[in-house]
């Protein structure tokens, strides 16, 4: 595996930090998840939290669980003997991770801590600046310790600057970034926000490409380094054109919806069903021809349409049209024969449909992943192809301090004595508090 | 120091040319091919007038800083040896397929018989294989097949794009770490490979718990405008007294710091808002109470009093706005460009690897440095034919 023999110690929440952990891990690198034991969100307290005094209730396949139990995503809608080990957003970011539950406020587990990082390749958080250096993690005394350790933080802001200390999810840097009020309908100046965030994933790959050319230099060097990466700035950072632009002009360029200034006619149309839309993208004057082919007699008016700015200005008449041939037909046949016809075409897919396209299927893209706890479940799993697919492993998320004895006993060389001790002790733990 | 990598880069769309700036940007020697004429991105959206008075795209301007420029003809046999020269003395070549899936197999197999240290990324809407590899795609397509448009919007209207082709951003992403993964591998074995990354795939993969969702509890999700719309709420703009703030309440914490921070701490004790689930199945109740409370504040009040309590919260800002945020000009984001004037800039660089930082260059003319480009090129050929 390409990352064999890299070691990994992370500590993050939510999302950000733990999908560029996750990046690390299917390519092969050992990704240690250093947990407390209420990390895990259980309790009312917690991101995933859920009263542990509710029950169930009435739930069939399909309907969204009660609120209690919501954020957990359990599989089936059942948070089990063991919930902490069975929410089903966590452990989509946790596949290929080793769990390592130890309280490093205690003595015993803060050596330990430091003993890891001394034999860590990267020490990698989404914590802010706080927080971390509330633990006494801040460069300047791991750089002390381990002088080859790539060191990477993946704040919402950064750690200098006069809004180092703000806290933020997603949807607040995409709308202090300036993307929501970029996104949205035309006939109303409301911001919109992204369905899923998007600052989150962004600056999970960010980190990986800097972790990996981190680690291209270091290896030629053999010196570490601090990497400060600002979730803020790694999601501006995919809409330079929009700031350009308004520092050219002075105020944000205009949003366009669902059309396009350089592409008509562009748009979402309905399709048969309840909520089905299609998406169309014509970019060049071949692409109207081949798209006014398959609508047929009904496109009129010939040379109206030739030219792209016809097509704009004669938008709305272009849209009921294509309306009146995409609404008689589902999606996918749609798509499939305006692609056949050399047109951009592609289907508006649910949740349910990417789980069970048959492209997807074909490029093995779903994966079936078995868990401790859990069972067989379906994820998304690597969106990048190598030649040997045996490079990307598929072990499901470790249980709650699962690895506890192997990684102290593997990177530290703990006895199984010492090891007791500290599960004695309380240092480790295996269970949700 | 600097990323020690070649890298060719050929095609013209989002991902493949914020692969190639990322490369760039760590200090490898990035090289767009582009065909006579230039790359038919030059006149994308948005534009805007230069120092000269000529009308540019600054989608391109900014994306191609970091990189030299060559074209070259591809379709006469002698530019077609001039980019296989390239391509033989580089590491890295980053494509873009455009449903032509039969060329790019055939380019990248030619390149690997040339150089079989060669990285070959295809960037394409659907992949290399499967039922879909031929159809063409395109940022706005991709966002839909990827499953974020269904969920964008309002649930009574039609769905929504995002407001700038972030899937492509984000496609060239993935790309770069797949190049990055595989240069390590060619490293050790000298053999590079070809790495195929769908746009959709890529999309896909953005997900928080989409996919889960329908795994899990064969949900399907669904829109919810500026809600989320299963577990938490509020989480996304709401509107005050002066227009809009960004709130994320997603911990029991951060719900009670709210409810503090809008001095509605009654709210606690309400059976209705416990979680945030309860929030969301109680979503107009709440409103009715909150929207009140939050109309009396100012954007910028509300903001500071729910950072106070640690909740986040951020001003709902225009890209304008962003331009004067004092922490990022306190980091140093933003770059001059000078082609367009004094007050134009942009985003630098999105993360400082130290060392790795390669000094910023405006993104080349066409052609900027064709005749540079391919004296170097034969001059590793004739020293690889000496060898």
């Amino acid at each position: 595996m390409i990352l064999s023999g890299l070691r990994v110690l992370e500590f993050t929440i939510a999302w950000a930090g733990p999908l560029a952990g996750r990046f690390l891990a299917d390519l092969g690198a050992e990704v240690v998840h250093l947990e407390h034991a209420s990390s895990r969100g259980v309790g009312t307290t917690g991101v995933g939290g859920f009263r542990a005094s509710e029950e169930i209730g009435d739930w069939k396949w399909g309907d969204l669980p009660g609120p209690v139990f919501r954020s957990g995503v359990y599989p089936d809608a059942d948070p089990g003997e063991h919930p902490w080990n069975r929410q089903g957003m966590f452990n989509k970011m946790q596949r290929n991770k080793l769990s390592l539950c130890m309280d490093v406020k205690t003595p015993e587990g803060h050596d330990a801590l430091i003993e890891l990082i001394k034999v860590s390749d990267i020490v990698l958080d989404n914590f802010s600046p706080r927080g971390i250096r509330g633990m006494g993690l801040d460069w300047e005394s791991l750089k002390e310790i381990n002088p080859r350790l790539i060191r990477v933080s993946l704040s919402g802001y950064g750690h200098t600057g006069p809004d180092q200390m703000r806290v933020s999810w997603g949807p607040n840097l995409e709308s202090h970034s300036g993307m929501a009020a970029m996104t949205g309908y035309t006939d109303s100046d409301a911001p919109m926000k992204l369905g899923p965030a998007m600052p989150d994933p962004i600056g999970g790959l960010s980190a990986t490409v800097a972790m990996l050319a981190a680690l291209k230099q270091r290896d030629e060097t053999g010196e570490g380094m601090f990497i400060d990466l600002s979730q803020f700035e790694s999601f501006g950072s995919i809409g330079g054109e929009l700031y350009l632009s308004a520092s050219i002009t002075g105020t944000a360029p205009e949003r366009h919806a669902n059309r396009s200034p350089d592409r008509a006619p562009q748009g979402l149309y309905r399709c048969l069903g309840d909520d089905e839309w299609i998406a169309i993208s014509v970019e060049d004057d071949a692409e109207w021809a081949a798209l006014a082919g398959v609508l047929g007699g009904a496109v009129d008016g010939g040379d109206m349409y030739a030219s792209l700015a016809g097509r704009i200005e004669h938008h709305d008449e272009l849209d009921e049209t294509i309306t009146a041939w995409t609404s008689s037909r589902t999606k996918f046949d749609a798509m499939h024969e305006l692609q056949a016809a050399g047109v951009r075409a592609g289907a508006v897919m649910t949740n349910k449909e990417i789980v069970e396209d048959e492209h997807l299927a074909a490029r093995g893209f779903m994966v079936d992943i078995d868990a401790i706890d859990v069972g067989v479940r379906s994820y998304p799993g690597f969106p990048i192809h190598f030649e040997d697919p045996a490079e990307i492993p598929m072990v499901g998320s470790p249980p709650l301090g699962h690895d506890n004895a192997k990684v102290l006993s593997e990177w530290l060389g703990y006895s199984p004595e010492r090891i007791r001790e500290l599960e004695a002790s309380g240092v480790l733990a295996d269970t949700a508090a | 120091m600097a990323l020690d990598l070649k890298v060719i880069e050929r095609g013209s769309s989002v991902a493949s040319a914020y692969c190639g700036r990322l490369l760039g940007m760590l200090g490898a020697d990035v090289v767009k091919v582009e065909p006579p004429g230039g790359d038919r991105m030059r006149d994308s959206h948005p534009r805007a007038t230069d120092v000269d008075g000529v009308e540019r795209s600054t989608l391109f301007e900014y994306l191609n800083c970091f990189k030299r420029s060559v074209v070259v003809d591809e379709a006469t046999p002698a530019g077609a040896e001039e980019i296989a020269n390239l391509v033989a003395g580089a590491d890295v070549v980053i494509d873009h397929v455009d449903g032509d899936v039969e060329r790019a197999l055939a380019d990248a197999e030619a390149a690997r018989a040339r150089n079989p240290r060669i990285v070959y990324l295809a960037l394409s809407g659907f992949g290399l294989t499967g039922p879909y590899k031929s159809y063409k795609s395109n940022e706005f397509i991709d966002f839909a097949t990827g499953g974020y448009t269904g969920i964008t919007g309002s649930p009574d209207r039609e769905p929504l794009q995002g407001g700038g082709p972030w899937g492509g951003y984000a496609h060239g992403l993935t790309g770069a770490i797949g190049v990055l993964a595989a240069v390590r591998t060619a490293q050790t074995t000298g053999q590079g490979q070809l790495v195929d990354v769908g746009a959709m795939e890529a999309i896909a993969t953005l997900h928080q718990w989409s996919m889960t969702l329908y795994t899990h509890q064969g949900v399907v999700k669904r829109r919810a405008g500026n809600m989320h719309a299963e577990s938490y709420n509020p989480m996304g703009p709401v509107e005050c007294g002066d227009g809009w703030v960004s709130v994320g309440v997603a911990s029991a914490q951060q719900w009670e710091g709210f409810t503090l921070a809008i001095d509605r701490p009654e709210l606690l004790a309400d059976d209705r808002f416990q979680t945030g689930g309860d929030r969301v199945d109680h979503a107009e109740a709440l409103a009715e109470i909150i929207g009140p409370a939050l109309m009396a504040l100012t954007a910028s009040e509300l903001t500071s009093q729910l950072q106070e309590f640690h909740v986040p919260a951020s001003p709902v800002l225009t890209v304008a706005e962003v331009l004067e945020e004092a922490q990022l000009h306190a980091r140093e984001f933003w770059v001059r460009s000078d082609r367009f004037g004094d007050t134009a800039r942009m985003p630098e660089r999105a993360f400082r690897v130290p060392g790795l930082d390669a000094p910023f260059t405006p993104a080349p003319e066409a052609g900027a440095d064709t005749a540079a480009v391919l004296a170097e090129a034969t001059d590793t050929t004739n020293k690889g034919a000496a060898r």
